[in-house]
């Protein structure tokens, strides 16, 4: 995505040429990100949500869970419905649909990477009976834009799920032969696994080397860029798992974004450098969440604030 | 006819989707919304200081991330500490409340619960706290006679709003002096 910004040539020719001599403007190397500050549990209309912020780029996001009924849960499609809102807040050029194009374009990215069965096992007890079920639905708002949309939204998606708090129902005989869904007597809630949600990657193309976490300047500078989602090895959280090779990792999502053309040694390279960025982030992440103290769940709203290195 | 010589004020009201606890599905363009936003495109048009700025644009946007009731005023509010700190001149902050009545009797400040197609809500929007009023919006019916008691309640609680805002923009901008000063 372009946001509208002015470079001049010289400009850009500084960024791309600093970029090929592995120093990016601030400094950073070609798999360095921007500090990561996550906040989980921030809304209270939801039932799981969290705030990732990037460098400047701040998504809020938040997981409703709301009860459909439908002909045949066995025919219906269950997966996480993806919804993206670029704020205007964020630049004016996102006033009324200006945003839409691009929201449209993470929210279908997202949809493609979780669109399978192995991602969140237990989206099958979202499934309550031959006519009810969950459906999970992850809205995304873009507050500042900063760069690095994917990276965010997808860390933010993860983490919100990981806070997401779901009600266990009851399934009771109604009238005609129907049901109808119900709380027990003895409330409880329970939560999904989240071990194997996919973290995508943006790999941009600047020059001829591939970056990750690109700020706004850098993605003007882009020739193209590559959306790689993979699902997390179980080793990266799990010692005692065998370890898996980035080669032999699986990939849930390749995509590419914006215009320019790319040769199949840049995209291979691209996809390398996205799987190596996925696995660190990922990594740094599980580290992170296991280092906070683990508060069992309270109704107001418990916030906690992790930073990535 | 659009002056070209004028400064025009641009405001977007946009709710985020999980703002409310039945999820919506857009978050602007609907008529609700573009009301609002139209309102607050004239309030704020008659607080700024629009012949400083001819042949410009003022963009406002507001974006409700949780919503309980009074989102309009919320967002009146929100956006005047947002000129404030973008240093554009005001005759006064502008400061707005939802009041309600149900049976005469007024009740400032209702959230999402208080609620409903028995309440009658006005939302009013005053400059500087005083008796100078820029924005009013009614919602549902109301008795005539209910009228006067519910914008006395409103004007009040404006009051006591700008001055909590007021005390803000003071102290902020005793911050941002200290740390030019330093400079």
């Amino acid at each position: 995505m372009n946001v509208n910004v002015s470079l001049s040539n010289g400009e850009k020719n500084y960024i791309i040429d600093g970029v090929q001599d592995g120093m990016r403007a601030d400094g950073r190397g070609h798999f360095d990100y921007r500090p990561i500050f996550i906040e989980s549990g921030v809304l209270a209309t939801t039932d799981g949500s969290a705030r990732i912020r990037i460098g400047t780029t701040d998504v809020l996001v938040g997981i409703k869970a709301e009860l459909a009924t439908v002909e045949n849960t066995q025919e219906a499609v269950n997966r996480i419905k993806f919804f993206v809102d670029f704020s205007a807040n964020a630049t004016p050029q996102f006033e009324g649909r200006g945003g839409e194009s691009y929201a449209l374009e993470i929210a279908n990215t997202l949809y493609e990477a979780y669109n399978n069965d192995n991602v969140l096992p237990d989206l099958s007890k979202l499934i309550l009976s031959k006519t009810h079920m969950w459906v999970l639905y992850a809205d995304i708002v873009l507050l500042q834009y900063g760069g690095n949309i994917m990276d965010a939204a997808s860390l933010g998606v993860r983490t919100a799920l990981a806070d997401t708090k779901l009600v266990n129902v009851v399934v009771r005989p109604a009238d005609e032969g129907k049901l109808m869904v119900d709380l027990p007597d003895e409330r409880k809630l329970w939560s999904l696994d989240v071990s194997k949600v996919p973290l995508v990657v943006e790999a941009s193309k600047i020059g001829d080397v591939s970056v990750v976490d690109a700020t706004i300047i850098e993605e003007n500078c882009a020739t193209s860029s590559l959306f790689v989602g993979i699902m997390p090895p179980e080793c990266d959280y799990n010692p005692s798992a065998p370890s898996v090779s980035d080669d032999d990792c699986v990939l849930t999502l390749v995509r590419k974004s914006k215009g320019g053309s790319l040769e199949l040694e840049s995209i291979e390279e691209m996809i390398n450098t996205g799987v190596r960025a996925a696995r660190e982030l990922n990594k740094a992440l599980i580290k992170r969440l296991n280092e906070e103290v683990m508060e069992p769940y309270k109704p107001t709203i418990h916030r906690s604030q992790t930073f990535l290195h | 006819m659009i002056n070209e010589e004028q400064c025009v004020v641009n405001c977007q009201y946009s709710m985020a989707t999980f703002s409310v606890p039945d999820r919506r599905n857009k978050p602007r363009g609907d008529r609700r919304g573009n009301e609002f936003t139209r309102l607050l495109e004239r309030a704020f048009e008659s607080a700024i200081l629009v012949k400083n700025y001819p042949r410009s644009q003022i963009d406002i946007f507001c974006e409700v991330l949780e919503a309980d009731g009074g989102n309009l005023a919320a967002c009146v509010n929100a956006a005047s500490l947002a000129l404030a700190d973008a240093g554009i001149p005001m005759r006064g902050l502008v400061t707005a409340v939802e009041c309600g009545s149900v049976t005469g009797e007024a009740c400032a400040d209702l959230s999402s619960r208080e609620h409903s197609d028995i309440v009658s809500r006005l939302t009013v929007a005053t400059v500087g706290g005083k008796d100078e009023i820029c924005m009013l919006d009614l919602k549902n019916i109301i008795h005539k006679d209910h009228v006067p008691q519910l914008i006395k309640m409103a004007m009040d609680a404006n009051a006591q709003i700008h001055s909590c805002l007021e005390s803000a923009v003071l102290i902020h901008m005793k911050k941002c002096y200290a740390l030019s000063k330093r400079c």
